[in-house]
């Protein structure tokens, strides 16, 4: 149960976030009734291929309509307008990491495993090692069957990972963090949609 | 598949001695409906334009043009001569039962009046279709986004207030009506009623990726989340890409 002001505004905020996916299963429900009732289809491999089939037809249909959507507008005009301090470095990386985000994709697979192995070494550690890292791992393609896959890192990294989505400590400083951040951001924007 | 098709033909004999006559079902004038009603015929305009076209088909024109050009020559769906001569169903009249099975929710046999197919034919395009588009768009429509991508939307969420949030995942039961009885308990869903859990992640403007289906409906969302393959990804680290940074308060912090 939150508390503070400061705590219910985070809270508030969090949850106009969330709706989108909520707003998602209404839509999706109403463009293709097929998801009503879905259980027609006797076999879970079917209902597999419905689900699948629907989410990539919506996907379609989102595609063709983005361009009339707020948001892309909203967020077209506000990186025209010019960022922050220190974000420089931002544009030329996320050019580079797009162009070879392409240049892979041209490649197919064969270009998988080496673009992997490069960025497995380093673990993200300062911004900068990022940067590189952003840079040679050049965002490998989508992997088809991911669970069959082992995990690059052995499943010690794997353990290890698993642990840290565990940790309540960086989690509740994480919200900490984001509450002090909403609180002086958007507090009062918000104060009169908080109950 | 075609092995499982091939096996499943016996349930459709066809036109053999002894079974009933077909119906005189007039596939020709369930295709001029079509043609004069969403396309037009004899040079002259479709009677229902573009935008009742999205609300009767639930799909943009371009989408579905895209769709029916990719599949139009599929063996199921293209025009085929009957034994005794006369022209088969159009594949204009399969997609438009196909996608009013999909987008409406129709009973297959209310299609007969003005599709003029027969429930077998309509429920059997309507399968035969999303499977075609599954196997077709899977590897490029649900895509999971890449570094690029997903700065970018970083900087949509950060705009909205909340930093360091990509996505929004949910989870939400389908009914399973014809659920075997032997798995009824698994499939409990919290409703009363046999389910099956899906989970999605979508943005802001409800792109999709990573759709899951098949958890039984009695796990609740921590057990979904943790067979997940979104969080397999993540403890792997396959998923998030690497070197994407949010700074929230003055501490920096890496997603992956």
């Amino acid at each position: 149960m939150s508390t503070t002001d400061e705590k219910k505004t985070f809270n508030r905020l969090q949850e106009a976030i969330r709706k989108d996916v909520e707003r998602l299963f209404g839509v999706r429900t109403k463009q293709f009734h097929i998801a009503l009732h879905p259980g027609r289809y006797c076999s879970m491999k079917q209902l597999i291929t419905t689900y699948k089939a629907v989410c990539i037809l919506h996907n379609m249909c989102v595609e063709s309509d983005r361009d009339g959507f707020l948001s892309r507008r909203r967020g077209a005009g506000r990186t025209n307008e010019g960022r922050g301090p220190g974000s420089e470095l931002e544009g030329p990386a996320g050019a580079a990491a797009a162009a070879t985000g392409g240049h892979d994709g041209n490649d197919g697979g064969a270009d998988d495993g080496g673009a992997a192995a490069a960025g497995r070494p380093a673990p993200g550690g300062g911004a900068a090692a990022g940067l590189a890292d952003a840079v040679s791992a050049a965002n490998p393609p989508p992997a088809l069957n991911a669970v069959g896959q082992p995990p690059a890192g052995g499943m010690i990294s794997a353990f290890d990972a698993w642990g840290e989505t565990r940790n309540h400590t960086e989690h509740e400083q994480l919200r900490a963090n984001l509450t002090a951040h909403v609180w002086s951001a958007r507090g009062e924007l918000l104060a009169s949609y908080v109950v | 598949m075609r092995a499982a098709r091939a096996h499943r033909r016996r349930h459709y004999r066809g036109s053999v001695p002894g079974r009933r006559p077909n119906k005189r079902r007039d596939c020709a004038a369930g295709r001029f409906n079509i043609q004069r009603d969403y396309f037009g015929v004899n040079a002259e305009p479709p009677i229902i334009d573009d935008r009742n076209f999205e609300t009767r088909f639930h799909v943009p024109r371009n989408v579905f043009r895209s769709i029916y050009l990719a599949f139009k020559d599929e063996p199921l769906f293209q025009q085929r001569i009957n034994a005794t001569g006369p022209l088969q169903a159009h594949p204009l009249q399969k997609f438009e039962a196909a996608f009013r099975f999909i987008s409406y929710g129709d009973a297959a046999d209310l299609l007969e009046e003005y599709v003029r197919l027969s429930l077998s034919t309509v429920a059997q395009a309507t399968r035969i279709l999303l499977e075609l588009i599954l196997r077709r768009w899977e590897s490029t429509y649900p895509c999971s986004p890449k570094q690029s991508g997903m700065k970018k939307m970083m900087e949509r969420s950060a705009e909205r207030g909340f930093l360091g949030c990509m996505c929004s995942l949910d989870r939400t039961h389908w009914e399973r009506h014809q659920c075997p009885t032997g798995m009824a308990g698994a499939y409990q869903s919290r409703k009363g009623s046999r389910g099956a859990v899906v989970e999605v992640v979508c943005d802001e403007d409800l792109w999709t990726w990573k759709p899951i289906f098949g958890a039984p409906g009695s796990l609740n969302d921590n057990n979904v989340l943790n067979q997940s393959p979104l969080y397999l990804d993540v403890t792997a680290g396959r998923w998030p890409p690497r070197g994407v940074t949010f700074t929230v308060n003055g501490s920096t912090r890496t997603l992956h």
